[in-house]
């Protein structure tokens, strides 16, 4: 930013290879004498990495157990209630970005779009006997068709896409887990990245008023208040995670003996505990970011205390902490595998009892980088749309 | 004038807010307690603390020896001891690492620069417990026995065991040379506050300890040696350390990598620019100019960095390595008093997040800027 004051700079030239690789690797002793020893490293490295990944390693254990990695112990006959769930969010999912994006359609998701469509097809047309070649394909066109119909339509609010949203999930549980003529499916059956996706989205959408709520009462001028907010915050946040998923198990059925709370309503429980006390720290900060004025000018308009921190300081207080609430989405996503620990079958609970049959022996590399990979499917997008969204307040401020 | 009624008055209207939730909060508890001391004596069990004096009946294989005869308070003790062994240990490697792959990512090399690039996004975006699993079941449980391990004769073996370095025999000389050199780096910090010269601080105690490692010969080594099965000698890394200390040492450093590269790319140009004219050469430049702001904005993040290393070495319980929170868990489930080792579990972290916090607080203090906040 400093130089766009100075000379304008020269139009950006292709950079030689030659000239690049003399600048960037090789300027000076040092850092050639670093280069050298990094690629001989490197060299290694890959060369036993790749050889071992071509040649060794059996791949097929993935495929051959994808259904258990990505829906767990879910009944066969009822995947159809997944793939209805999904193709639901999908809808809303295409309908949202349409309505959002109603003047034009940004090159970059306009090819993501077009990788996915390849990707689909290619899977597709190799596996086109699997129902998920028939499915996937059908969830593509509703997201694409929600889109264009989601731009037709004329601008929804925010409120009325958050209410569209909590109704659409709701759906979403009661397709997979309600009484749809064949009986319940009930949750010890939901597992894999299913289950992983589930206990995140809960965790993440329940612990939001629960860290608001924590942050503003900390910051609350009455001292019993903010001090009872003080102590939870402290404590969530001084012991391990998995020590607040063993209370859940062991606390909540000792609390409330007369109600049957089944386990992964626990896990919810703990993992939206948790995620409200780191949430509510980082919305303290936030919170300390909004400049006093902005309260005093509101209640010389003649809001009320609550309209204030509503209407003026809490989306101010929000807006500053988007990076680090990102960050903390990213963290739980993560964390949810900790549920594996309590012996819930989510993509971690289910790689774990895959290392441990006796078909698969010796196959435990493949089974974690193959599930690694699955979660870093989710999380770089995740983390690249926090560093987009950090540079992006970082030049508002300048 | 008329007066302001009670109920308007914010006064008073707080006071009554404040008691309402101290009541409700009060009631919720009473009622949770209620329902709790009533299932417990429906499964016929008390919250009492008695347990811990009866003996433990349980093997630890790993740290302070341990007899199943012995208390559960001793297993605890075991346990507290082995969750610091892996914790102080992550801490100073996770450091030293963290500080290489934050450099990494500054420097002018595109490569280094690149690779160290990936190596944070990936450290940083996949969950600890799996590679915690990956470590220990895919790789170091896979590794051959201790014959065919990798090893380097007498100092070195890394087998499906575990690891194998040498160990320390303490001679007649130890404390003497232990005395020696904390005396060295006491003296040597007065010394270096007296001449104004950091470096003195730093090389003295360096130079005291290997000249007197040297005279006083005050350890003996303990070489590792193949014996027909396994390795004998040396300190024994179990397999599920190696693993848990490897996969926390990974996941933290790709954390601290980036909380070393903001401190450094924070502080601004100018200040290097400014000390150079006011006549400082480079190094007094980086120990009086640049270090002390780096640190003032490193040590917070640090902190808890170290804060989350340590609890995150909880998950040791899923590879059944005998920290505090595993120990907790078997001595729970087997004597039935699963709510008092759980008491216990969270008065121990609790306390060493406090602890680690208050050191950072005290460190922070004197890098503070006198008279800010």
């Amino acid at each position: 930013m400093k130089q766009a004051t100075e000379l304008p700079l020269p139009a950006p030239s292709r950079p030689e290879p030659l000239k690049w690789v003399r600048e960037n690797l090789f300027n000076g002793v040092w850092n050639s004498l670093l280069t050298i020893i990094t690629l001989v490293l490197l060299f290694f490295f890959l060369k036993g990495a790749l050889s071992w990944a071509f040649t060794q390693a059996r791949w097929d254990v993935i495929p051959a157990n994808f259904r258990l990695l990505m829906v767990g112990p879910y009944p066969q006959e009822s995947l159809w209630r997944v793939w209805a769930g999904v193709m639901l969010l999908n809808l809303l999912a295409g309908m949202h970005l349409g309505n959002s994006n109603r003047t034009r359609i940004p090159a970059e998701l306009r090819n993501t779009w077009l990788t996915f469509l390849v990707i689909i097809a290619a899977y597709s047309a190799l596996q086109f006997s699997a129902p998920s070649a028939k499915f996937l394909p059908a969830v593509f066109a509703v997201l694409t068709v929600a889109f264009f119909v989601g731009r037709a339509i004329k601008s929804i609010s925010t409120l009325g896409w958050t209410i569209t949203w909590v109704v659409g999930f709701v759906a979403f549980l009661f397709l997979i887990g309600g009484n749809l003529g064949g009986g319940a499916v009930t949750t010890d059956l939901w597992g894999g990245l299913l289950l992983t996706f589930l206990l995140a989205v809960v965790a993440i959408v329940a612990s939001f008023p629960l860290g608001i709520l924590l942050a503003i009462g900390r910051k609350s001028s009455l001292p019993i208040v903010s001090g009872f907010c003080v102590v939870f915050i402290e404590v969530v946040r001084g012991v391990p995670l998995i020590a607040v998923l063993f209370m859940a198990q062991l606390f909540l059925p000792l609390f409330l003996p007369d109600v049957r709370i089944d386990k992964v309503l626990r896990a919810m429980v703990a993992l939206t505990i948790f995620s409200a006390a780191y949430l509510a720290e980082y919305l303290r900060g936030g919170l300390q970011a909004v400049p006093k004025g902005q309260d005093e000018a509101a209640r010389a308009m003649g809001l009320t205390g609550t309209q204030t921190m509503i209407l003026i300081v809490l989306p101010q207080a929000l807006r500053a902490v988007v990076p680090a609430i990102v960050g903390q989405f990213i963290s739980l996503f993560k964390d949810t595998s900790l549920v594996a620990i309590i012996g819930l079958t989510d993509l971690l609970g289910v790689a774990n009892s895959i290392t441990a049959n006796s078909n698969y022996i010796g196959l435990s590399k493949e089974v974690y980088i193959g599930i690694t990979l699955i979660y870093l499917f989710f999380t770089i997008p995740m983390a690249r749309a926090s560093r987009a969204v950090e540079a992006r307040l970082n030049e508002s401020k300048r | 004038m008329e007066k302001i009624p009670f109920y308007r008055d914010t006064r008073y209207i707080s006071i009554l807010l404040q008691i309402i939730f101290l009541v409700l909060v009060i009631a919720a508890l009473v009622i949770l307690g209620l329902n709790m001391t009533r299932s417990l004596e429906r499964q016929n069990l008390s919250f009492s603390f008695s347990f811990l004096t009866g003996p433990a009946g349980f093997q630890i294989a790993e740290g302070p020896a341990f007899d199943p005869s012995e208390s559960y308070l001793k297993a605890f003790w075991v346990g507290i001891v082995n969750t610091l062994r892996v914790g102080l240990t992550g801490i100073v490697l996770a450091t030293i690492l963290g500080f290489v792959i934050g450099i990494s990512r500054l420097s002018s090399n595109w490569l280094v620069n690149r690779l160290a690039f990936f190596y944070v996004e990936f450290f940083r975006n996949t969950p600890l417990l799996v590679q915690i699993f990956f470590f220990y079941i895919a790789v170091v449980l896979q590794l051959p026995a201790a014959k065919q391990g990798y090893n380097i004769p007498g100092w070195f073996y890394l087998s499906n065991a575990g690891m194998t370095i040498p160990g320390l025999i303490p001679t007649a000389n130890s404390w003497t040379y232990v005395l020696l050199v904390l005396a060295g780096v006491a003296g040597s910090v007065f010394l270096a506050r007296a001449i104004k010269n950091n470096l003195v601080g730093v090389l003295l105690p360096l130079v005291l300890a290997v000249v007197g490692w040297l005279i006083l010969k005050p350890f003996g080594i303990d070489h590792p040696e193949l014996g027909n099965f396994r390795v004998t000698g040396g300190s024994t890394l179990s397999a599920e350390f190696t693993a848990l200390l490897v996969a926390l040492v990974l996941y933290t450093s790709a954390f601290t990598g980036e909380i070393v590269r903001g401190a450094i790319q924070a502080i601004d140009k100018g200040q290097w620019e400014a000390s150079r004219s006011l006549g400082l050469n480079y190094g007094q430049t980086l120990q009086l100019i640049i270090v002390p702001q780096a640190l003032r904005i490193l040590v917070p993040p640090l902190g808890n960095q170290y804060l989350n290393l340590m609890k995150n070495s909880s998950l040791a319980v899923a590879i059944a390595y005998p920290d505090v929170f595993n120990v907790a868990s078997t001595a729970g489930n087997q004597s039935g008093n699963n709510l008092q080792a759980m008491t216990i579990i969270l008065v121990v972290y609790l306390t060493i997040s406090l602890i680690i916090s208050m050191l950072i607080n005290l460190y922070n203090r004197s890098f503070n800027i006198r008279g800010a906040r």
